[in-house]
C-alpha cells in the first residue's frame, strides 16, 4: 500500500472506530446471513403501520374483442372489484408488454372507468401507437389484487 | 485497483463526515438503514413518486419493497420528485426497503434492436474496464446519496438484446467487472437486472465471479422468484433473487395511481427489512 493510500485507510479506520451513531442505532440488525431464523419478531416490526387494502380474490377481466387492427374499440368488464371505497382500483392498457429489449413507460395508457358495485366496465379504442409492439396486456387492479389479459394488434 | 480503491477509502471518509454532520439533523440517517432479506413483493417505477405518495402507498398497498433508479447514462427521464437523500431517508422511515439501479450503457446495435446512445463494447478487456467504471459511478452516487454502502444491493440494469457469441461474451465481461468493481471494501451486493431469456442473465453464473442476486424481468411466470424463465433453478438459490413478474401497468392506493412494474423479492434489501413471511419464494 502507498503511503497515501495508507493515511487515507488509517483515517477512515479512525473516523469508524471513533464513530458518530449510525448501523446500530434503533434499527434491529437482521442481517442476511440470519434473517431467517429472526423473521417472526422483525416482520412483526416492519408491518408496523400496514394496513394492506383487501383482497379481491375473484376478480375476473373479460375483454372483446380480444385482437383487433388500431380503430377497434375494445369493451372491457371486470367482476368481483372489491373496492367499497372506490380510492383502490385501476385499469390500464400496456402496449408495449411484448417487448423484451427495454420498457417504454409512454406505451403505458390509463383508462377511465365505471365501478358499480363489485362491477367495472370501460372501454379503449386501440391506436395507430399500439401497434409497436404485436402483443399488449390489459391489466385491472382491484384493492391488493391484479389480473391481466392480453390483446393482439393487427393490421 | 489499488488506486480505485483508495478512491473509494476517500469517498467513504467524506461520506463518513458527512454522516457525523447529519447527525445534528431531526430526520432520520439513511446511513443508520442497513442490508436484510426480503421476501415480500414490491415495485419500480419510472417517474419518481413524492414522498407523500410513498407514504400513500405504505399504508395501503400490498407493497414492501421499492426498487429505485439511481442514475446511468441510459436512465430514462421520466420526471416526478428529485431523488435525495432527503427521500431515500423519509421513505426508509416510512417502512419501504429499497433496492438500488443503475442504468448505464447497453448492447450496441449490432447486438440489438433498439438503439442506445451509450453501449458496451464487444471487446472484452474494454467491456470489463467499462463495467468496472460503472460499479465506481454507482457506488460513488450511493455515498452522495449519504446510503450506508456496506451490503447495500446495487442492480445492473442490462436490458434484452439479441444474443450471439461476441454479444453474450461482452455482457458477461461487463457484468464480471460490474460484480469485482463492487466487491471492492467496502462491498455492496451487487445485482443484474434484465429479461430472463433475453438479457441472458445466467451466463453471468460462470464468469468467476457472479452478481450476489439477480433480478430477471419474468413476465406472466407467476410471483415465485423459484421459477425464473431460462435460468437454472440451482443457481442463485440462497436468498438470491428477485423477480419482477408483471411489466407497466397502473394502481391506485388510497386515490394515489402510480404507473408501476410489480416486483416479487427473496433476496437483498436495504432498509428496515425482516418481512420473510415467504410470499415470493
Amino acid at each position: 500500500m502507498s503511503l497515501r493510500g495508507f493515511l487515507v485507510a488509517t483515517a477512515v479506520v479512525t473516523v469508524a472506530a471513533t464513530g458518530c451513531g449510525s448501523a446500530s442505532g434503533s434499527h434491529s440488525t437482521l442481517k442476511v446471513d440470519d434473517a431467517v431464523g429472526a423473521a417472526g419478531a422483525a416482520a412483526a416490526a416492519h408491518h408496523t403501520g400496514k394496513s394492506v387494502v383487501p383482497d379481491s380474490p375473484d376478480l375476473k377481466l373479460v375483454v372483446s374483442p380480444t385482437s383487433g387492427a388500431p380503430g377497434t374499440t375494445v369493451r372491457l368488464q371486470a367482476t368481483g372489484c372489491v373496492d367499497p371505497s372506490g380510492l383502490n382500483h385501476a385499469l390500464t392498457y400496456n402496449a408495449s408488454a411484448g417487448r423484451a429489449d427495454g420498457r417504454s413507460p409512454h406505451a403505458i395508457h390509463a383508462i377511465a372507468s365505471t365501478l358499480t358495485g363489485t362491477a367495472l366496465t370501460a372501454s379503449y379504442t386501440i391506436s395507430k401507437g399500439d401497434r409497436g409492439a404485436a402483443k399488449g396486456v390489459f391489466y385491472v387492479q382491484c384493492g391488493a389484487t391484479v389480473v391481466n389479459a392480453p390483446f393482439s394488434v393487427t393490421r | 485497483m489499488r488506486r480505485i480503491r483508495n478512491a473509494r477509502a476517500a469517498i467513504l471518509l467524506a461520506a463518513t463526515a458527512l454522516a457525523c454532520a447529519s447527525t445534528l439533523l431531526p430526520t432520520a440517517s439513511a446511513s443508520a438503514a442497513g442490508e436484510y432479506v426480503s421476501q415480500e413483493k414490491g415495485f419500480d417505477a419510472c417517474t419518481l413518486p413524492s414522498t407523500s405518495a410513498m407514504q400513500t402507498w405504505w399504508t395501503d398497498s400490498p407493497y414492501y419493497n421499492y426498487y429505485l433508479y439511481i442514475g446511468g447514462s441510459e436512465k430514462a427521464s421520466c420526471g416526478g420528485a428529485t431523488l435525495s437523500s432527503s427521500w431515500i431517508n423519509t421513505v426508509t422511515a416510512q417502512g419501504w426497503d429499497i433496492v438500488f439501479i443503475w442504468v448505464g450503457p447497453q448492447m450496441p446495435s449490432s447486438c440489438s434492436s433498439r438503439s442506445w446512445a451509450d453501449t458496451i463494447s464487444l471487446n472484452t478487456s474494454t467491456a470489463y474496464n467499462q463495467g468496472d467504471n460503472e460499479g465506481a459511478a454507482a457506488y460513488t452516487k450511493l455515498v452522495n446519496l449519504g446510503v450506508n454502502t456496506t451490503n447495500a444491493p446495487l442492480v445492473y440494469d442490462l436490458e434484452g438484446y439479441n444474443g450471439g457469441s461476441s454479444c453474450r461474451a461482452a455482457a458477461k465481461s461487463f457484468m464480471k467487472g460490474w460484480a469485482d468493481q463492487l466487491a471492492l471494501a467496502p462491498a455492496q451486493k451487487s445485482g443484474t437486472y434484465g429479461s430472463a431469456c433475453s438479457s441472458y442473465i445466467d451466463d453471468f453464473a460462470s464468469d468467476g465471479n457472479p452478481p450476489d442476486f439477480i433480478w430477471p424481468a419474468d413476465w406472466g411466470n407467476g410471483m415465485s422468484t423459484s421459477t425464473v424463465s431460462c435460468v437454472s433453478s440451482s443457481h442463485w438459490t440462497s436468498n438470491q433473487r428477485h423477480k419482477q413478474y408483471a411489466g407497466g401497468h397502473n394502481e391506485t392506493y388510497g386515490g394515489v395511481t402510480l404507473n408501476i412494474d410489480t416486483d416479487c423479492a427473496n433476496g437483498p434489501v436495504y432498509g428496515n427489512g425482516g418481512n420473510m413471511d415467504g410470499t415470493c419464494s
